[in-house]
């Protein structure tokens, strides 16, 4: 609401109108409220009529004069008055009519109206009130009144300044009844009548002269006092409310006035004396040392201002001692602390039991024993599972073997198992140990009979010592326990000095003892190690030998792993132990021999002497006992244990026997072979039970397998009455014609009474044939044991027998606690020390459920458990592998020493790398591979961590909301012509088969026809042809030229991996075939998920045939034909699988790679275009063979997108959602047209390409071969496409586009063509021309990347993978369409017409031509860091190495074609010829780079280096360039050539390989290999 | 019969354990379909080989019954064997229904726990108008439960479903899974596991 305004002073006229303002403004804000009317437009009188007539309580008419008078009134009333002037007059003034008002008004008024009423209405209404009152006034009462009054008026505007208006009521009040003398009636009347009197208006009419028409409103107020009292009279008057206007002061009185009611506490700290109560000192208990926990964390600020606040109320009593706020310690915890559930586990809901292997649970209810008393029910389960021959008539020489190798595993393993030679060496050092111990104590102390009692002691604790160290040594200390126990008892008898001798020699006997019997196990352990390889490789040898395998054993040797140092002290210090024991048995045995011996020799004497010396019966002369020869008997000892045990540093072998080895399927086996195995699968084998003589079952036969095992898997329950001592068990074998015949006849003893069928294992037992039959021998897998009652849950058993376990007590004299071999005794045995407790026993820990007493093995190291484990950590050896082995055993350990040697690998490339520093050929290789892994390892797991983190549209299909556009078209589609004139292809969506289950994929290849082959330019010397035409006439064709001679007869030949297949032959240089080539893919092992991962290359060659003539004879030529079939190598095409795999499809005329010289052929310019108009469309002078083709796999097989991730970008979102948009909106427009805005590095971060352009630095050998600029160009062009191409797919096996950069790709070596583009592009930027890189698709690899310079004569194009450029105007383009261009600075996407770059203009400011990403309106980051390093490091090429390397690939290749050629048996090499070849290839590897070689100077340098072999012989030979991939991928590309086919007997071979070396490892490799044959 | 598991996975029989369910899928509830077919799954884990049986299945179109319970009724027969390496990877049923929608357009109804909601109410009426439902893009993921932290699901009714388990060879290679053979059993350790019906939902 608008205030009034208080300008008094201000001109009348302009005062009247504010306040008419005013008041307009308060009624219509009045109307506005009751109801929404009245509009500012209205005309003042209009408004204030209208609300008059609209307001029933505003009974008054007001005119402006009225107020103008009311103004003037006031303002003299207020110089009167009001002395003080000032501010205090419009308060004042607004005070009263508030007063007026609201007494007088006649209802209780709205509480704002009599305020809004104002100066003019108020005026009236209060002239007519003072007439009413007139006609009782006292004259000179009402001048005494008004005289008193004027003083309390200013103290009530004091007061009402205070703010207690009601105060300032009664002081008037008491003012009014002070200024009076005495009340009368009249007094009294008026008393009640004046409080509601305006004094003003009294006071007006006193100073003011009546005017006349003021007397004419008198006249009327008269006329209508009457209904004023009327309104006043009997009505109670309601609560007086007092409406005060807004108090406006100026802001510092404000300030002032708030400064006393606010009280805003101030930040700033307080001295912690005044927080203390007075005198207090400040005491700090963490001082005195009393723990003072954290106080909480409270902002400064915010605490001061609460301690002010505190301070303010002045109570103390919030501040402790040491003056700081009381608070309790800080309920927060530094670190967060959630419950483990694995503590969770005492009371969880679910009981968890950890899992055991092949064990009963210990919670289990042990099954009670039935008691004896009552009637014996038995039941007996046998549980038959298997039968396995080990020797049968159908066994073949192999199954013998086999089964004998298997024994002898069995055995090796058991032994093995049980490690008998180590528990055997322990013990014997054990022994060893506390024999030295008696003896030294026996040294130390003198006094006999008490150092035997020490002695005693200190052998027990040696013993103890040992028992606890070895586990081994029970059994033999055992003896020698027993041994000291009779010492004991009657060495108080003999002399000390004789019971230490009898306990010496009793440890001495044993350590004899101990050691022929380690000796025995040992060798006899190397006799079964040795029988195992002897067997092993009589099995190979007989597989070999027979040709066919029909077992499948197969042994796999492990190499332990084994300390040499240590196995070399062990061996040594076992050695002088040996050596000191014989000595001092040899010495003992000395003392007792030369008594002898001197007994025996005065016997003889005495003999001697009776008989005479030369007595026949005198016999020889006793000899003395021999001499102990240290050397000797070392030697000795020496053989015998190199005899029995294992030297050190010989292999530590442990076998594995695998079920792994490939069985010849039947088809392919001899017939004797195949015979036995139809009598094999006619044999049955079943297995009849006996119980005390009665068959009690006879199992179904079944069918014995090839591998002669035959599955029974048979139960039986048997109720007894009596328990049976043994069950007689018969294989029988079934024959042909129900004949039943009895193999063998085993007995099996009954089980023991606790043995049920959670306990009962199966287990195998032996049987061999009985009586006359054919031996056969096997073995019988069974179970038996008891039933359970399933009422009662009693054992149908009978008894135990308590003696069986007596005696099997006693069969060891002193059981031992802690040896495992009693460890089944002991844990049957009642505690000693729980029975003296009277204590509940625990529950025994069973053999399984406690790895530590068993010494089970870990689960955890089990193989099983570790090959779980990593195939759930993905790696990639593992991920395959379905249905894990359950058993250790069976886990195939080709899958560990795999990854163990990948493994192994990179650590070593790793180590190797750091180690070498770059230095030496191998290790640079190494690096490489190495950092390939690592590369590839990395974006592997980065790319696996973000594919776990699925989406919704990875997980929901969902269609996407239409938009505007795709409403519109689907209404536009209602609307449009039924049959248009023009119909428009549509694009089928083909969503193609995924499931290749049961299907063979196939590689389907159409060729068309190809143009320009290279025609024969050695045909009058070839006097072969298929037309075979005199020379003479030939000749005349040739040079009519009319027809055209049949220069060639080319067809084209598909190779994939290593399979070919070939079209049929066309003629002349521009045949046709219109063929379809099929070849079968075979897949790689994982299927057709991991097709990506092929990286085979299809190789589509075109090969001249060449019919050569072997008559003899010329007579014969007419009559007879003998000619043989020659091919000759011409061009190729080579598309990688990946490049198939990724579009579909490869289509289109592609210019075939043709060497840039085929010896013995030319490329025929003027046989081109007589035949085939198609050829008119080859550019001038283009040289090249060119085929079209249409390759695709069937069925089709459905790629993977590829993984568009939206990971962490070194962008800003602003940045990338403009990038998103601007891609989005040009391929909307431009379907098909590549075009990328950012990519990931191999981090998985995404960049803006253009950060990917950067000038780099050639490296400076190729800078300073060239001095001219363009040659420098394309020797960068020809380094850069040497780096090997290996697709993204194959490269991180899985649909990711990644983008290298230049020093990544450079320290790889691999990289598709977007990398080998930025590195072009990058060093022709340093060049200084102005290049860019294009995007877009080619053929044949589909989206590629290529490069084009902006010079000065032409615009090129660069393929940077084959180096070539050809003119950006060119209509023959490989590059098929130009999707964007990318510079440092800004991708410009291609939005013309055609996409072709014969069609467009490479002018980039053109705005209608191509489309900026960075406009002016969304400019480019300003900063725009680019990915790549500033300089590229460039390794040293060691050209030493790349010479040896050439040398080895060479007699790799030669070797491999000899190995192909086998079939002919000879592969003569013409070494001339290889050299001239040599020396040419560096000639060729120059003219890649160098267009002033050109063709023609090549055959005429290729003619004068091998004139001489051309005189003799005839050459056809193709230069092959590869960079250099793999070994491999060279081998490949040989085989593909075909040289290797040529069945010629005469025929001669020349192969030569030139390895070009380039900066940073880069190699370009070049092989010829020709084929000659001599001239006749 | 060891030339047959050879054939099977070149896991020797005594070296997995068998689980063989046969069972039914019985009848669903879903409110407000009146003509569903059903479909189901087995997924197990990668130690899982199916020997015999068919691991999906389809079943007829069903109506509801014309009483107050509206059952959809199929009785669709479940059987299948499986032999383990591991007990890892437990071979989960998947029940996914099928039927016309308003428009007559054979969408999926829910996978009666799980029907993927769309992800906005704009969405949801374009799907209701175009017949597309969001739909799972493999249902096998419910099994394996990676990814559900994307997706919000609702559940549109129940599927009863019986089965007959039995597992042979569990207890020789020393698993426990609670229950205990009764003594008489002939066929081994040929065990019946569960047995009863299962009411997801």
């Amino acid at each position: 609401m608008k205030s009034v305004s208080w300008n008094h002073r201000a001109a009348v006229t302009q005062k009247s109108i504010d306040e008419s303002e005013s008041m307009l403004d308060q009624i219509r804000s009045r109307r506005g409220r009751r109801r929404e009317a009245g509009s500012q437009d209205e005309s003042q009188s209009r408004s204030v009529q209208h609300d008059d007539t609209s307001e029933p309580d505003e009974t008054l008419t007001f005119r402006p004069s009225d107020s103008v008078r009311a103004d003037v009134t006031d303002d003299v009333t207020d110089a009167a008055g009001g002395g003080e002037g000032g501010p205090s007059s419009p308060a004042g003034r607004l005070g009263k009519p508030d007063r007026g008002g609201g007494g007088d008004s006649p209802r209780a008024p709205p509480p704002l109206a009599p305020r809004r009423l104002s100066a003019a209405g108020q005026e009236t209404f209060r002239s007519q009130l003072k007439k009413r009152l007139s006609l009782a006034e006292i004259k000179g009462h009402g001048r005494a009144a008004r005289r008193s009054r004027a003083q309390p008026r200013t103290s009530r505007f004091d007061t009402l300044r205070e703010g207690g208006t009601s105060r300032a009521y009664e002081d008037y009040m008491r003012a009014t009844a002070a200024g009076r003398t005495g009340p009368s009636s009249v007094q009294a009347y008026d008393f009640f009548c004046r409080i509601w009197e305006d004094p003003p208006s009294e006071r007006r009419a006193a100073t003011a002269p009546a005017t006349p028409r003021e007397a004419g409103e008198e006249t009327s107020g008269a006329a209508e006092s009457l209904s004023l009292s009327e309104l006043l009279g009997g009505e109670q008057l309601g609560p007086v409310t007092r409406h005060v206007a807004p108090m406006i002061l100026s802001r510092k009185a404000q300030l002032a006035r708030e400064a006393d009611i606010y009280f805003a506490p101030s930040p700033i700290p307080i001295p912690p004396e005044e927080r203390l109560p007075a005198g207090g000192q400040a005491r700090d208990p963490a001082e005195d040392g009393i723990y003072v926990p954290r106080r909480p964390h409270l902002a400064g600020r915010n605490l001061h201002k609460l301690e002010n606040r505190l301070l303010h109320s002045s109570d103390r009593s919030w501040f402790g001692e040491d003056g700081q706020l009381l608070c309790l310690p800080d309920p927060l915890l530094s670190r967060p602390r959630h419950r483990d559930y694995r503590d969770v586990s005492e009371d969880a809901l679910t009981d968890y039991l950890p899992a055991s292997m092949e064990a009963p649970r210990p919670a289990d209810p042990e099954p009670t024993v039935s008691a004896a008393d009552q009637p014996q029910q038995l039941q007996l389960h046998v549980h038959l599972v298997a039968v396995r021959l080990t020797e049968h008539p159908l066994f073949s020489k192999e199954h013998r073997a086999a089964a004998g190798l298997e024994q002898l595993h069995r055995e090796y393993t058991a032994m093995v198992d049980d490690d008998t030679v180590n528990r055997l060496t322990q013990r014997l050092w054990a022994v060893r140990r506390a024999r030295d111990g008696v003896l030294s104590a026996a040294l130390q102390l003198p006094s006999a009979d008490h150092g035997d009692h020490t002695a005693d002691r200190g052998d027990h604790t040696g013993d103890h010592g040992d028992h606890t160290g070895d586990r081994g040594d029970h059994t033999g200390d055992r003896g020698d326990h027993t041994g000291d126990r009779a010492d004991h008892g009657d060495h108080t008898g003999d002399g000390a000095e004789q019971v230490q001798r009898r306990r010496i020699d009793d440890y001495t006997t044993s350590i004899q003892r101990l050691r022929e019997q380690r000796d025995a196990a040992a060798a006899q352990q190397r006799r079964l190690c040795r029988s195992i390889l002897r067997r092993w490789r009589e099995l190979k040898v007989l597989r070999e030998d027979q040709g066919f395998s029909s077992t499948p054993l197969r042994l796999a040797v492990r190499e332990l792993p084994s300390d040499h140092g240590q196995e070399t002290e062990l061996w040594q210090r076992e050695l002088r132990a040996e050596l000191e024991e014989l000595r001092t048995e040899h010495d003992r045995s000395k003392q007792h021999q030369d008594a002898e011996y001197r007994q025996q020799l005065s016997e003889w004497r005495d003999r001697r002497r009776q008989l005479g010396s030369d007595s026949d019966q005198l016999g020889p002369r006793p000899q003395p006992p021999a001499e102990f020869d240290p050397q000797q008997v070392l030697a000795d000892i020496e053989a015998r244990a190199t005899g029995n045990r294992r030297p050190p540093g010989e292999p530590k072998l442990a076998f594995d026997l695998l079920d792994t080895h490939p069985i010849t399927a039947t088809a392919d086996c001899p017939k004797p072979e195949q015979q036995r195995r139809q009598a094999v699968s006619r044999c049955q084998l079943s297995v009849r039970t006996l119980i005390g003589g009665r068959e009690v079952s006879h199992t179904r036969p079944q069918p014995l397998s090839q591998q002669l095992v035959s599955e029974l898997h048979q139960q039986l329950a048997v109720r007894l009455r009596a328990a049976p001592e043994a069950l007689q068990l018969e294989v029988c074998e079934e024959g042909t014609r129900r004949s039943t015949r009895t193999l063998a006849k085993l007995r099996l003893p009954a089980p023991a009474s606790h043995v049920t069928e959670r306990t009962a294992l199966p287990e195998w037992t032996a049987f061999s044939a009985a009586g006359s039959g054919p031996a056969a021998r096997g073995r019988l897998q069974a179970a038996l044991y008891w039933g359970v009652d399933e009422e009662t849950g009693s054992v149908l058993a009978p008894p135990a027998d308590p003696t069986a376990e007596g005696a099997a007590a006693a069969e060891l004299a002193a059981p031992d606690p802690n040896d495992p071999a009693d460890a089944s005794l002991t844990a049957n045995m009642p505690d000693p020390c729980a029975a003296a407790e009277g204590g509940d026993r625990p529950a025994p820990l069973r053999p399984g459920c406690d790895g530590f007493l068993t010494g089970a093995p870990d689960p955890a190291d089990s193989a099983r458990c570790r090959l779980l484990r990593l195939r759930d950590a993905g790696v990639p050896e593992f991920r395959h592998v379905t249905m894990a082995p359950l058993r250790d055993q069976q886990v195939p350990q080709q899958l560990f020493t795999a990854y163990q040697k990948r493994l192994e690998a990179q650590s070593a490339a790793g180590a190797g790398a750091e180690e070498a520093g770059g230095d030496g050929g191998e290790s640079a290789r190494r690096s490489v591979l190495q950092y390939q892994l690592r590369i590839k390892e990395m974006v592997a797991r980065r790319l696996r961590a973000a594919q776990k983190h699925k989406r919704l549209e990875d997980m929901v299909r969902e269609d996407e909301v239409p938009d505007i556009g795709t409403i519109g078209s689907v209404f536009g589609s209602l609307l449009s012509v039924r049959r248009p004139l023009n119909p428009p292809r549509k694009q089928k969506q083909s969503r193609p088969l995924v499931d290749l289950q049961g299907q063979e994929l196939q590689l389907l290849c159409h060729v068309v026809r190809a143009f320009n082959v290279p025609v024969r330019r050695d045909t009058d010397a070839v006097r072969t042809d298929y037309s075979r035409p005199a020379p003479a006439a030939q000749a005349t064709v040739a040079q009519s030229s009319l027809l055209p001679k049949v220069s060639v007869r080319p067809f084209m030949e598909l190779t994939f991996q290593r399979q070919t297949v070939r079209s049929n032959v066309a003629q002349g240089p521009n045949p046709t075939w219109n063929q379809d080539l099929k070849l079968p893919v075979t897949l790689p092992p994982q299927g057709v998920a991991d097709l990506h991962s092929l990286d085979d290359v299809i190789h589509l060659s075109l090969q001249d045939e060449v019919l050569v003539d072997l008559l003899d004879d010329d007579r014969l030529q007419d009559t007879n034909v003998h000619q043989r079939i020659e091919r000759r190598w011409l061009a190729e095409l080579t598309v990688p699988f990946s490049t198939l795999y990724i579009n579909g499809r490869v289509e289109g005329t592609f210019r075939l790679n043709t060497p840039p010289l085929l010896i013995g052929y030319e490329c025929d310019v003027t046989a081109r275009g007589t035949l085939f108009h198609l050829t008119e469309s080859l550019p001038t002078g283009q040289t090249g063979t060119y085929v079209t083709v249409f390759i695709t796999l069937e069925p089709p097989v459905n790629v993977p997108p590829t993984v568009q991730e939206h990971l962490e970008s070194m962008e800003t979102e602003k940045l990338l959602s403009h990038c998103e948009l601007w891609t989005r909106a040009f391929r909307r427009d431009y379907p098909g047209r590549r075009v990328r805005c950012t990519v990931l590095d191999v981090t998985g971060r995404s960049a803006l390409v253009c950060r990917y352009i950067r000038p780099l630095r050639p490296p400076d050998a190729l800078l300073a071969a060239c001095s001219n600029e363009e040659d420098q160009a394309l020797l960068i062009a020809r380094f850069v496409s040497l780096i090997p191409n290996v697709s993204d797919v194959n490269f991180f096996s899985g649909m990711y586009d990644l983008w290298t950069t230049c020093q990544e790709f450079l320290d790889m070596q691999a990289g598709d063509e977007e990398e080998h583009a930025i590195l072009l592009c990058n060093f022709f930027l340093y060049l200084g021309k102005r290049a860019y890189l294009v995007l877009g698709s080619g053929i044949p690899e589909g989206l590629t990347a290529y490069v084009l310079t902006d010079e000065a004569t032409n615009r090129w194009l660069w393929n940077p993978c084959t180096g070539q450029r050809s003119s950006a105007a060119e209509s023959y383009s490989s590059l098929l369409s130009v999707g964007c261009l990318i510079n440092a600075e800004n991708v410009w996407a291609n939005t013309q017409v055609y996409a072709q770059p014969s069609c467009i203009s490479f002018d980039v400011n053109l705005v209608g031509d191509w489309r900026p990403l960075f406009t002016a309106r969304q400019p480019a980051p300003t900063e725009m860091a680019s990915v790549q390093a500033e300089t590229l490091r460039y390794s040293v090429t060691d050209t030493a190495r790349v010479r040896t390397d050439a040398e080895r690939l060479e007699r790799r290749l030669r070797d491999h074609l000899q190995n192909w050629r086998q079939r002919t048996n000879w592969t003569p090499w013409n070494r001339p010829c290889s050299d001239a070849l040599r020396r040419m290839l560096p000639l060729l590897e120059r003219s890649t780079f160098t267009p002033a070689i050109s063709g023609a100077q090549l055959a005429d340098e290729q003619t004068r280096l091998l004139a001489n072999i051309h005189a003799t012989y005839k050459v056809c030979g193709v230069p092959l360039n590869v960079p250099q991939h793999s070994q491999e991928a060279m081998v490949e590309a040989l085989f593909a050539l075909g040289v290797h086919r040529n069945d010629s007997r005469e025929a001669e071979f020349a192969l030569a390989v030139h390895m070009e070396p380039y900066p940073s490892n880069i190699v370009a490799v070049w092989v010829c290999v020709a084929a000659l044959t001599r001239r006749r | 019969m060891a030339a047959a598991a050879a054939a099977a996975g070149g896991v020797p029989s005594q070296q997995c354990f068998l689980l063989s369910v046969t069972g039914q899928v019985e009848s669903a509830r879903l409110a407000g379909a009146d003509q569903l077919y059903c479909r189901y799954q087995l997924h197990g884990g990668p130690d899982w080989d199916i020997v015999t049986g068919l691991e999906e299945g389809i079943s007829q179109v069903s109506r509801p019954s014309q009483d107050a319970r509206q059952l959809l009724v199929w009785n669709l027969p479940v059987e299948v064997s499986y032999k383990a390496t591991n007990p890892y990877g437990w071979p989960q049923l998947i029940v996914s229904c099928y039927g016309p929608d308003l428009f007559g357009n054979d969408v999926i109804r829910g996978l009666p726990l799980f029907v993927p909601e769309s992800t906005s109410q704009l969405q949801k009426l374009v799907s209701w108008f175009t017949g597309r439902r969001p739909e799972l893009a493999d249902a096998s993921s419910l099994a394996t439960g990676d990814g559900r932290d994307v997706m919000r699901v609702r559940s549109q009714g129940y599927v009863t479903c019986s089965f007959q388990v039995v597992t042979k060879d569990l207890q020789r290679l020393g698993y426990d899974n609670g229950r205990r053979a009764p003594a008489g059993a002939a066929g081994g350790d040929l065990q019946p596991a569960g047995g009863g019906d299962g009411r997801p939902g």
